[in-house]
């Protein structure tokens, strides 16, 4: 019986009703029968009444046996019929009492006739007996009308006791099966409520704890399945919506990826030099710079050496850029094999190069550096099967002594390469003030 | 109607019941029962099997007639019998120890004052000086003498011829007599016989006929088999009175008479049990005519009051009465 719960909800309203009505109606029938019973009682005690009155007419004229008499027993008589007559038992029998009370009035009514027939033809009783016979007749039929009449009264009263009883079961039966019914219909509905409920409780429990894929499965049918399809969909959606963020959150991350590569790119471009990947110059001056604070706060000493390549621009015209473009790359890599992790190194343009060389406790180690430097440079470049041979000059200034600043240190390096430079092979030199050391 | 079922339910008592309860052991009750429509309660009771529901295993003696009766239980044949108010007066005259159970019916319409159209008699002053055919010292008698004395009509100018009741209608039938006053089912025979030549004089209210349970005193000490009987006899007449068709086709198969026959006076016959101050002073009325009468001589009005039964096995009734 798959009720859906509103149409449950009329329908309990509507069996309350009609228990309301049964109670009302019940009522009603109760009172209308007790009325009944009121009235049948009442007019059998008029019966009673009127059949004690015809007693009393009746021994009146046995015992004046006047006309007067005889008159006033025949109204009593035929009055007590048109009362039997009206007389109306609530009963599923014919009560065979009133019949009988009828008869016997009738009979009443014979004997007096007979009476008034026989004086009339003028034959009085005045055979023996005949009087007492007449009264024993009456007697006899007036008794017999008091018993009926005792058991009509009994009969009407039994009569009302059963069909009381009757009305009772009757009801109480009628508004017991309904006050079931209604009982068994709203345990049946509040069932149907708890799973209803119970459903989405869960529903809604799962959600609140991120569960998005899951979906209601109702048991039933009714008001509850509905709400669950729009909570199914309601958690549908709001699943592809979370899922459009997540990727928008991964597509978000992926860009402020591609953008932090690209300003990392951007950013090694802006400090590299493009073909040997060494700092370029504004690069290499803003690192020197951290590096000569630090040197600063610590009181280290660090050395620039500014190395400038010598028969590069021979090398070049004679056998094209590509190859000078290759000079430049081996001795980039050579250089960034001989620093240290701390050095700097940078490409100041052409084929000038600056390596700084952080924490050095003397000047000598600046000048092994440099020596290292120049041999290392000095060696034959293979390219393409033909050894190349480019020389280097190498200007060393030292810090804090050749100057404090970067721009200091790197003109001074640049003064001491410039003497290290008319030297017939490569060869290094520190700044001297205006006085250079050569080596 | 739910309580009368539930009564039935709960009493076992349903009529035309077959779950029945045998009398387990109980000793043989024989009642002498009349064959007339006037005993239908007992045929009821016996067919329907009410008698074996009250535990009693009662066996019905058929006789023809209440003196035939009375004198089956006064020659100790059956425990009880069953016969008219008049055969238990004159009876009771001799036989002090007779107890008067209960009526069980009764019919204003019983006894009747039956004539031949065209024999002369058109109403009752005309019965003067003609012969009037009657059994003697019988409910017809009686009948008789009421009916003239309150008409105010000397009996003596009424010659009255008496016979058995089974020669009444063929004493009018032969007009040896012009008259009869005679009881069913003779009225009728005779009526069957001569289809639309009877004549029936004005009577009503004359006589009362009662048809009474009788018994001997001391016969039956346990009140309970008086009250068992009397159950049953009060659950058939609710039968008669609620299937009166069903019940006449009973008794109709049981007597060996038509269903037509059996009609024609049942509308008569009240079916109740009684035991009132009527009964009493309609046996005192037909005891004193009696007296009069010289039909019975030396002898003073019985003390009916102390020959009924007492009340106690009425009152016992009045339980089961009240499931009406």
């Amino acid at each position: 019986m798959n009720l859906i719960i509103s149409r449950r909800l009329l329908i309990l309203s509507l069996l309350s009703m009609g228990l309301i009505f049964a109670v009302i109606f019940s009522l009603f029938r109760l009172h209308s029968h007790q009325t009944e019973v009121n009235k049948e009682l009442q007019h059998i005690m008029q019966l009673q009444l009127n059949l004690d009155i015809l007693r009393s007419h009746l021994w009146q004229f046995h015992e004046y046996e006047d006309q007067s008499g005889f008159e006033q027993a025949q109204r009593t008589q035929q009055a007590l019929a048109e009362k039997l007559v009206l007389t109306h038992i609530q009963s599923d029998l014919q009560p065979l009492e009133l019949l009988n009370l009828q008869r016997m009035n009738a009979t009443i009514g014979a004997l007096l006739e007979m009476n008034v027939a026989s004086s009339r033809l003028g034959r009085s009783l005045e055979q023996p007996h005949a009087k007492s016979m007449l009264q024993a007749r009456f007697n006899m039929t007036i008794q017999g009308m008091t018993e009926d009449l005792y058991r009509l009264h009994q009969q009407a009263i039994n009569e009302a006791q059963r069909v009381t009883l009757q009305l009772l079961y009757l009801n109480g039966i009628t508004l017991l099966i309904i006050a079931i019914v209604l009982a068994v219909f709203a345990y049946a509905t509040l069932r149907r409520f708890k799973v209803g409920f119970t459903m989405l409780h869960h529903g809604m429990n799962d959600l609140a704890k991120g569960d998005l894929s899951s979906r209601l499965c109702p048991s039933q049918k009714d008001e509850f399945t509905q709400l669950a399809e729009y909570f199914n969909q309601m958690k549908g959606s709001l699943e592809k919506t979370t899922i459009k963020r997540d990727l928008l959150q991964y597509e978000v991350e992926q860009q402020t990826s591609q953008l932090r590569s690209q300003h990392m790119r951007l950013r090694f471009l802006a400090e590299h030099d493009d073909l040997t990947g060494l700092y370029n110059r504004r690069a290499f001056e803003n690192q020197v710079k951290i590096a000569l604070a630090r040197d600063r706060r610590t009181d280290s000493m660090a050395g620039m050496l500014f190395i400038d390549l010598d028969k590069f621009k021979e090398i070049n015209d004679t056998h094209g850029h590509d190859v000078g473009d290759f000079i430049l790359t081996v001795t980039a890599e050579r250089l960034k094999g001989l620093i240290r992790e701390s050095d700097l190194l940078g490409r100041l343009g052409g084929d000038e190069f600056v390596v700084w060389l952080d924490l050095i406790s003397k000047k000598e180690e600046v000048g092994n550096k440099a020596q290292g430097i120049m041999e290392a440079l000095t060696q034959p470049i293979e390219y393409l099967g033909q050894p190349l041979a480019v020389g280097c000059s190498i200007g060393i200034s030292i810090f804090p002594y050749d100057g404090k600043q970067f721009t200091e240190l790197l003109k001074a390096a640049d003064q001491a390469m410039y003497s290290a430079k008319p030297q017939q092979q490569s060869a290094y030199c520190f700044y001297q003030g205006q006085n250079l050391s050569e080596t | 109607m739910l309580t009368a079922l539930l009564w039935w339910l709960v009493d076992g008592r349903a009529i035309g019941s077959d779950s029945l309860r045998e009398p387990s052991n109980a000793p043989i009750i024989r009642i002498a029962v009349s064959q007339t429509p006037l005993s239908s309660p007992f045929f009821i009771a016996q067919s329907k099997r009410l008698f074996s529901q009250q535990d009693l295993a009662v066996v019905l003696v058929p006789c023809f007639g209440g003196h035939k009766c009375m004198e089956m239980l006064l020659n100790h044949e059956v425990d009880f019998a069953t016969a008219s108010e008049t055969v238990f007066m004159f009876n009771s005259f001799t036989q002090p120890e007779l107890r008067l159970i209960s009526s069980f019916v009764e019919s204003d319409n019983d006894v009747k004052l039956l004539t031949l159209k065209g024999g002369g008699i058109v109403n009752l002053t005309s019965l003067e000086g003609q012969k009037v055919g009657v059994v003697k010292a019988s409910a017809s008698e009686f009948f008789l003498d009421s009916l003239l004395i309150l008409n105010g009509i000397d009996s003596s100018s009424v010659e009255r011829v008496y016979y058995k009741p089974t020669q009444l209608v063929e004493a009018l039938l032969l007009t040896e007599v012009d008259a009869i006053a005679v009881w069913e089912p003779y009225g009728y025979e005779l009526t069957n016989t001569v289809p639309e030549q009877v004549e029936q004089l004005p009577s009503r209210g004359v006589y009362n006929l009662s048809f009474n349970l009788i018994g001997l005193a001391g016969k039956h000490r346990k009140p309970e088999a008086i009250s068992g009987i009397l159950a049953a006899l009060e659950q058939a007449n609710l039968y008669l009175i609620t299937h009166p068709k069903q019940s006449q086709t009973l008794v109709s198969e049981t007597l060996g008479i038509s269903f037509r026959q059996l009609n024609w006076s049942w509308q008569d016959y009240l079916f109740r049990l009684s035991l009132g101050n009527s009964l009493l002073s309609n046996l005192h009325t037909q005891a004193r005519w009696a007296l009069d009468r010289q039909l019975i001589t030396g002898a003073e009005v019985p003390n009916f009051r102390a020959m009924f039964l007492d009340g106690k096995s009425l009152a016992l009734l009045d339980e089961p009465l009240e499931h009406k």
